[in-house]
C-alpha cells in the first residue's frame, strides 16, 4: 500500500512540476499525456527543465512521505540527497541523456514520460519494487 | 659483415629513448610509460614455458564479485590489486600475507559496465592512487593503506565515474573519467601527487568558441569539418540536416560523452599524454548531437605540462555503432620514428605518427568486418564487428623487436537496430539496439598485427569473444586469457600454444610479470566478466616455474 502511495505522490507532485515547465512551451498539453513524440519536440533547454521538475517532484514526494511539517520535509530532503536515498538520485543530464535513447526506439515514442523516467532508473540499477497499479 | 652505420644508430638512440624498464618490478598498468605490456625478462622461455606452475594465489575474499579486470602492480616485493567495488589491497610477496586493504565507501555510482577497477598507480613507492566508481581519486600510503587525501574528481549523480588505473607523470597524477552513456562533459585531469591539487584539466569535448575551455585544435568545437568518411568507409551522414540542426541542438557539446575508459600513455621525449576518447552521448540518438562529436571515438595527444591539446586523431566521426575508442594506446618506435597504436573496436589497429597524429597506416581487419558503418534500420541491419568490437577495453601487447601488436578480439555477429517489437517492460533498450544474431557463431581470435605492414602475422581462434588484454615478455612468449578460464601462453613468433592453465573463472584481464626472489613470474587477475557471462570469481593468479627449473 504504501509503494502505491508513494508512487502516485510522485506522479502528481512531479507531474505538477514538470508539467508546469512543459506548459510553458504548449499550454493545452496535459502532462500526463506528455510522450516520446512532445520529448523529441523539446528544445534541450526544455528537456532539462522537464527532467529537474520531475524530479524535484520526486524528491519531495519522497520526503513528504511521513512527514508531519514542511521543517521534516526539509530535513529529509537533504538526507535522502545527502546519503543517496533518492529514488531518483541522478542529475538531469543522466535522465535527459537516457530518456533520448529511450525515445530512440520508434516503438517507444507513444509511452509516456513518467514511464520512461521508470524504464531509465531500472537501466540504472534503481528499480522500483513496489507493485504498480 | 659489415654494418652500415646507418643501421646501427637508430637502434641505439631509441634503446636509450625507450622506457622499457629492465628491473623487474612491474609498476604502471601498462607496465612502462608507453603502455606496452612488455616486459624485459626472459627467465621463462618458449623452451620452458611448458613447466609454468601456479606458485602462488591470492583470493581478495570480496563479498560483491563483478568483473574482475584488473592488472596487478608490483614495486619492492608488493603486489597491489584492485577489485570490483574498489577495495584496494596489498600482499607481501616474501610472506604471502595480506599487508592491508582498503574499501572505498561508495556513494550513488552508476557503472554502465561493470563495477569494475582496472588497478592502482603508485608514485615514488610511497603512494598508491585509486580511481574510484563514485569518481574519486584516493591516495593511500604504499605500507599502511591509510588515507592520505580524496578528492572528488566529478560528481557521481551526474554520472561520472572512475574505472581505469591512473598514471603516474613526475609527481601528477592523471586520471580520466568515465559516464559517456549519461550526457557527462568528458576530463582528464592532473593532480599533483602530495596535496592532490588540481593541476590542469583537460575536456574531451571541445567547446565552440567563446566558452572559457574553448579548444584552438578544434576551431569549430565539437561539431569539426563535418567529416562523411572514416578513411575510406562511407558513414551515411545526412551533413545537411545535420547542420541544419546544429543551431537547435547548439549546448549538446556540454552534455557530449567522451568518457576515458582506460589508462593513457606518456612519452617524456614529447612531453605528450596519448589518450583513447570513448562514445558520444547519447549512445543510440546521433540525431540530438549533429557534428563529429570530436574527440569521442579518437586518439588524442595531449600536453603533459599544460593539458593543451597536441593533435586528435577520430577513428569514428559522429558514432551512432557504440564503435568507440577504449583500448589503451600504446607507444612505439617503427622505422626510428614513434608512433602511437590502437586497436579499435571497428576491428583495425591504427598506427599513427606520435608526433603528429597522422595516420601511417591501418592494418588488415583482426576480426571479421562486413557491412561497415550501415545505419541501424527498423528491421536491423547486419554489421561486423558487434558493438563490443574488435578490440573492446581490452589493452594490446606490443613487442618492440618483433614489431607485433598482441591483440585479444571479439567476433559477435549483431544486428543494429531502431526499434524492437513489441515493447517489454523493464527490458534495457539499450542492449537491445545491438542484438546478437541467433544461431551466429560468436568466438574470440587472438592476433598478432605486423606493425610494420600491417598485416596479420597470425591468428588463432579460440571458442569464446575475448575480453582482458595481452602481455608479452623478452623471450618472445605472448600471454593472454579466455573466458572460459583457460590462461595461455602463445610463441610470439609463430602463434603456437605452447600452454595453458584453466583457472576455472574467466581470465578477463590483462596478465603482468615481474622479477621475484631472482625468479620470473607471470600474474593475472581470473574473476571472469559479468557482460559476457563468464564465470566469476576472485583471485590473482601467480604463474613460475618449478623451484628445481627456476633460474636455469
Amino acid at each position: 500500500m504504501a509503494g502505491k502511495r508513494w508512487f502516485w505522490m510522485v506522479l502528481l507532485v512531479g507531474g505538477a512540476l514538470t508539467g508546469a515547465a512543459w506548459s510553458r512551451q504548449d499550454p493545452h498539453r496535459h502532462w500526463l499525456g506528455v510522450n516520446g513524440a512532445d520529448w523529441r519536440r523539446m528544445k534541450p533547454d526544455a528537456r532539462v527543465a522537464y527532467v529537474e521538475g520531475f524530479l524535484a517532484g520526486a524528491a519531495l514526494s519522497q520526503a513528504a512521505t511521513g512527514a508531519r511539517d514542511s521543517a521534516q520535509v526539509r530535513i529529509a530532503i537533504e538526507k535522502l540527497s545527502r546519503d543517496g536515498g533518492l529514488r531518483f538520485p541522478y542529475a538531469a543530464n543522466v535522465y535527459s541523456s537516457r530518456i533520448s535513447d529511450f525515445y530512440w526506439w520508434e516503438n517507444h515514442v507513444p509511452l509516456p514520460t513518467w514511464h520512461a523516467f521508470l524504464e531509465v532508473n531500472t537501466a540504472l540499477g534503481r528499480a522500483i519494487t513496489d507493485t504498480l497499479p | 659483415m659489415r654494418i652500415s652505420s646507418r643501421w646501427w644508430v637508430a637502434p641505439v638512440l631509441l634503446a636509450v629513448a625507450s622506457p622499457v624498464a629492465a628491473q623487474g618490478d612491474w609498476t604502471t598498468y601498462g607496465g612502462n610509460d608507453w603502455n606496452q605490456r612488455y616486459s624485459t625478462l626472459k627467465l621463462i622461455t618458449p623452451n620452458n614455458v611448458s613447466q609454468l606452475v601456479l606458485r602462488k594465489m591470492f583470493q581478495t575474499g570480496i563479498s560483491k564479485l563483478g568483473s574482475f579486470e584488473n592488472t596487478p602492480i608490483v614495486q619492492n616485493g608488493v603486489m597491489y590489486v584492485t577489485t570490483p567495488y574498489n577495495t584496494a589491497m596489498a600482499y607481501d610477496l616474501n610472506t604471502n600475507k595480506e599487508l592491508w586493504r582498503y574499501e572505498h565507501k561508495l556513494g550513488s555510482t552508476i557503472a554502465c559496465c561493470g563495477p569494475n577497477n582496472r588497478g592502482v598507480a603508485i608514485h615514488g613507492g610511497a603512494h598508491v592512487y585509486m580511481g574510484t566508481l563514485d569518481a574519486h581519486l584516493v591516495a593511500l600510503d604504499a605500507k599502511t593503506g591509510k588515507v592520505l587525501w580524496d578528492k572528488e574528481v566529478a560528481d557521481a549523480a551526474f554520472g561520472y565515474s572512475i574505472t581505469h588505473a591512473p598514471l603516474i607523470i613526475g609527481d601528477n597524477v592523471i586520471v580520466g573519467v568515465s559516464g559517456g552513456e549519461y550526457g557527462i562533459r568528458g576530463h582528464v585531469t592532473a593532480y599533483n601527487a602530495m596535496s592532490g591539487d588540481q593541476v590542469w584539466r583537460w575536456y574531451s569535448i571541445p567547446a565552440p568558441k567563446g566558452d572559457p575551455t574553448f579548444d584552438d585544435k578544434a576551431p569549430n568545437g565539437w561539431w569539426g569539418t563535418w567529416a562523411t568518411k572514416a578513411e575510406q568507409s562511407d558513414l551515411h551522414r545526412d551533413i545537411a540536416k545535420e547542420k541544419a540542426d546544429s543551431a537547435k541542438y547548439a549546448d549538446a557539446w556540454k552534455v557530449g560523452g567522451g568518457g576515458v575508459w582506460t589508462t593513457p600513455a606518456y612519452d617524456k621525449g614529447l612531453n605528450a599524454i596519448f589518450l583513447s576518447v570513448g562514445n558520444p552521448s547519447p549512445d543510440l540518438d546521433g540525431s540530438i548531437r549533429p557534428g563529429d562529436n570530436l574527440y569521442t571515438d579518437a586518439i588524442v595527444s595531449i600536453d603533459a605540462s599544460t593539458g593543451k591539446t597536441n593533435w586528435y586523431y577520430q577513428t569514428v566521426p559522429h558514432d551512432v555503432w557504440d564503435l568507440d575508442a577504449t583500448s589503451p594506446p600504446v607507444v612505439t618506435t617503427l622505422g626510428g620514428k614513434k608512433v602511437v597504436v590502437h586497436a579499435g573496436k571497428t576491428a583495425w589497429v591504427y598506427v599513427l605518427d606520435a608526433a603528429t597524429g597522422k595516420l601511417i597506416r591501418k592494418s588488415d581487419n583482426f576480426t571479421p568486418q562486413e557491412n561497415m558503418f550501415a545505419l541501424p534500420s527498423d528491421k536491423g541491419t547486419r554489421m561486423l564487428p558487434g558493438a563490443n568490437g574488435g578490440a573492446e577495453w581490452s589493452p594490446v601487447a606490443v613487442d618492440p623487436d618483433l614489431y607485433y601488436a598482441f591483440v585479444a578480439g571479439l567476433h559477435q555477429p549483431m544486428n543494429y537496430i531502431t526499434h524492437s517489437a513489441p515493447y517489454e517492460k523493464g527490458k534495457l533498450w539499450l542492449g537491445s539496439a545491438f542484438v546478437a544474431i541467433p544461431g551466429e557463431e560468436q568466438y574470440g581470435l587472438y592476433s598478432a598485427v605486423d606493425l610494420r605492414t600491417g598485416k596479420i602475422a597470425w591468428q588463432n581462434k579460440v571458442p569464446q569473444p575475448m575480453m582482458g588484454g595481452a602481455l608479452a615478455i623478452g623471450s618472445r612468449l605472448t600471454f593472454t586469457g579466455e573466458g572460459n578460464g583457460n590462461f595461455n601462453a602463445y610463441s610470439s613468433r609463430t602463434g603456437k600454444l605452447l600452454w595453458q592453465f584453466n583457472a576455472g573463472a574467466g581470465c578477463n584481464s590483462a596478465p603482468m610479470s615481474f622479477m621475484h626472489g631472482g625468479e620470473q613470474f607471470i600474474a593475472v587477475a581470473c574473476g571472469g566478466n559479468f557482460q559476457l557471462s563468464y564465470p566469476l570469481g576472485d583471485a590473482v593468479l601467480i604463474f613460475g616455474l618449478p623451484k628445481r627449473v627456476a633460474g636455469r
